[in-house]
């Protein structure tokens, strides 16, 4: 009877221990699908923001049809919401979160990946069709992910955005939720959080900072693309424009862009 | 252990907000709860953030399936009709493409009738769908410049239009009959453009159809009647076979069969099918 006993106990013990490690496996997964999303996000327009939010939440809930969900929508939000824009919307959601997944997931995992975002691209248009609007999009949510591609957070990237887009200050809601998302990812002991969250205060407080940052996103094409994912890498991660080219790997055509991006940046370092 | 709807919704609710950044934890007991009761909704989660996203299906070929009666879609695509089996999200993409389908028919027929009160037709030129003539095959002024996009859904100004809708759908699909009916042959035409190339390809499928009386039959695609095409394709009944070609010169494609009856040994006979890029006038089923 004895030995039959502990038999039992064992394997409970083991399911227990088990589930527990793939709880907080799902917690990091869970994690890392919100900073995607928070990130994405961002790429819309403001006044867009709430209906993707709301669609984000129904592709993870009870999946409603456009008509309820955009019925709920227009008593959240107060404001008429189509049931037809709805489509466009995830479209759009569903194709950036595709960019993250194919930077993030797949290239790691070997998918060829050609300069200038051509695989990315080619795959975009494969699975989701062409846009030819949203090319300055995706390649500069391309070019944010490959400059967190080796961080434990994409809460940088959204830092980034929101200075070079103007969303300053601490305080601001859209400041507080990238914070948070560093926070969330951050260990206890990381100086380098402290250090990083000083550096973005002084670009995001300084009148000579603010100017470069003005003056350079005044700049339309390759330099509007990339010069959240420059600042990233130059100011924040220190990096040189070599290794900065190597990382986000432009077309040969686009290199003199970031070079002038990265030197107008360097000289307030 | 008892399944607790309550506490299975309760706990998803939490997730979600986690999700959405309303709350900036969920519980590792509610985690591990739907871990062990409700591990497909945690797997589900992410809407293509993560893992999984590469399986789903392209928004083209959702609109495919959106399609009512979705057979040919299911013909035509079939190991994607298996995926849908198992993937609840691309099955509810399905269904809201195919209530806007159903919203925007009415224009589509206002469209059709607009046509045919104006002797117009839509011909390609190029890449491009443009309004022509009906006889003269001309081209209608100024539409040359604005092209109109055909088997897509934004013939009229709309920035609402719904951009998976707006996409070309495959805009020449349809069945034609070879051999005096004994071959049967579902053809389809996706003008692509690709990106890394910069240039534009045309993707022809031709199936030959399960109720086909020829058992083999040899497929060449022929940019002329007379012109041989650069390769030939054997298929056998309910097979596939695709070309990659530049976009056409001529208004229309042709497909050369040779079937044979009683297999390779078996008797053979050829035949030349008229495949017109026009819509209105047959090409499009």
């Amino acid at each position: 009877m004895g030995s039959a006993g502990e038999g039992v106990v064992l394997p409970l013990e083991l399911r227990i221990e088990d589930t527990s490690a793939r709880a907080a496996e799902q917690a990091e997964r869970l994690r890392a699908v919100r900073e995607r999303y928070r990130l994405v996000e961002d790429t819309f327009r403001p006044a867009g923001r709430p209906v993707v939010r709301g669609l984000w939440s129904a592709l993870n809930d009870e999946r409603p049809s456009d008509v309820a969900l955009a019925r709920r929508l227009e008593q959240t939000l107060r404001r008429e919401v189509s049931p037809a824009y709805l489509p466009l919307l995830r479209h759009r959601l569903r194709q950036r979160l595709g960019v993250l997944f194919f930077v993030l997931d797949e290239v790691p995992k070997g998918r060829p990946d050609l300069d200038g975002d051509a695989s990315l691209l080619e795959w975009v248009e494969e699975r989701w069709g062409w846009e030819k609007e949203s090319k300055g999009t995706l390649r500069g949510l391309a070019s944010l992910a490959r400059a967190s591609a080796d961080e434990r957070t994409l809460g940088w990237a959204l830092l980034s955005r929101i200075l070079v887009n103007g969303r300053k200050p601490p305080g601001h809601s859209d400041y507080d939720v990238a914070l948070t998302l560093v926070r969330l990812s951050a260990r206890s002991d990381d100086a380098e959080v402290k250090r990083r969250l000083d550096l973005w205060s002084l670009w995001a407080s300084e009148d000579a900072h603010l100017a470069v940052l003005r003056r350079l996103s005044q700049l339309t094409g390759a330099y509007r693309t990339f010069l959240p994912a420059c600042w990233y890498l130059s100011c924040l991660r220190g990096m040189r424009v070599e290794r900065i080219l190597g990382r986000l790997r432009p077309l040969e055509s686009e290199q003199n862009e970031i070079k002038y991006i990265v030197a107008k940046l360097e000289a307030r370092r | 252990m008892m399944n607790d709807p309550h506490k299975i919704a309760d706990a998803r609710r939490l997730v979600i907000s986690f999700l959405s950044g309303e709350i900036d934890e969920v519980p590792a007991a509610q985690l591990e709860f739907l871990i062990t009761h409700d591990p497909d909704f945690l797997d589900s989660l992410g809407g293509g953030a993560s893992r999984g996203a590469s399986a789903c299906l392209s928004p083209d070929i959702l609109t495919a399936f959106a399609e009512s009666p979705p057979d040919r879609a299911a013909d035509m695509f079939q190991s994607e009709a298996t995926h849908l089996e198992e993937c609840a999200m691309c099955r509810f993409e399905i269904d809201a493409l195919r209530r806007v389908i159903s919203a925007e028919a009415p224009a589509w027929e206002r469209f059709a009738r607009e046509l045919d009160q104006n002797d117009a037709v839509l011909i390609l030129v190029g890449s491009n769908w443009v309004l022509a003539d009906r006889v003269t095959r001309e081209t209608a002024g100024d539409l040359t410049s604005a092209p109109v996009q055909v088997g897509a859904w934004n013939f009229e100004v709309s920035p609402r239009r719904s951009f998976a809708l707006a996409l070309p759908k495959p805009p020449l699909a349809g069945s034609r009959v070879a051999l005096g009916g004994s071959a049967p042959l579902f053809v389809e035409i996706t003008p692509t453009h690709i990106v890394s190339r910069k240039k534009e390809e045309w993707v022809v499928s031709v199936k030959l159809g399960r109720d086909a009386s020829v058992e083999l039959a040899l497929i060449e695609l022929r940019s002329l009647p007379n012109e041989r095409g650069p390769r030939r394709e054997q298929v056998s009944r309910g097979e596939e076979v695709r070309f990659t070609v530049e976009p056409p010169r001529e208004r229309f494609l042709w497909i050369w069969v040779e079937g044979w009856f009683g297999g390779r040994d078996g008797r053979k006979e050829q035949d030349l099918v008229e495949i017109p890029l026009l819509t209105g006038e047959g090409a499009s089923e």
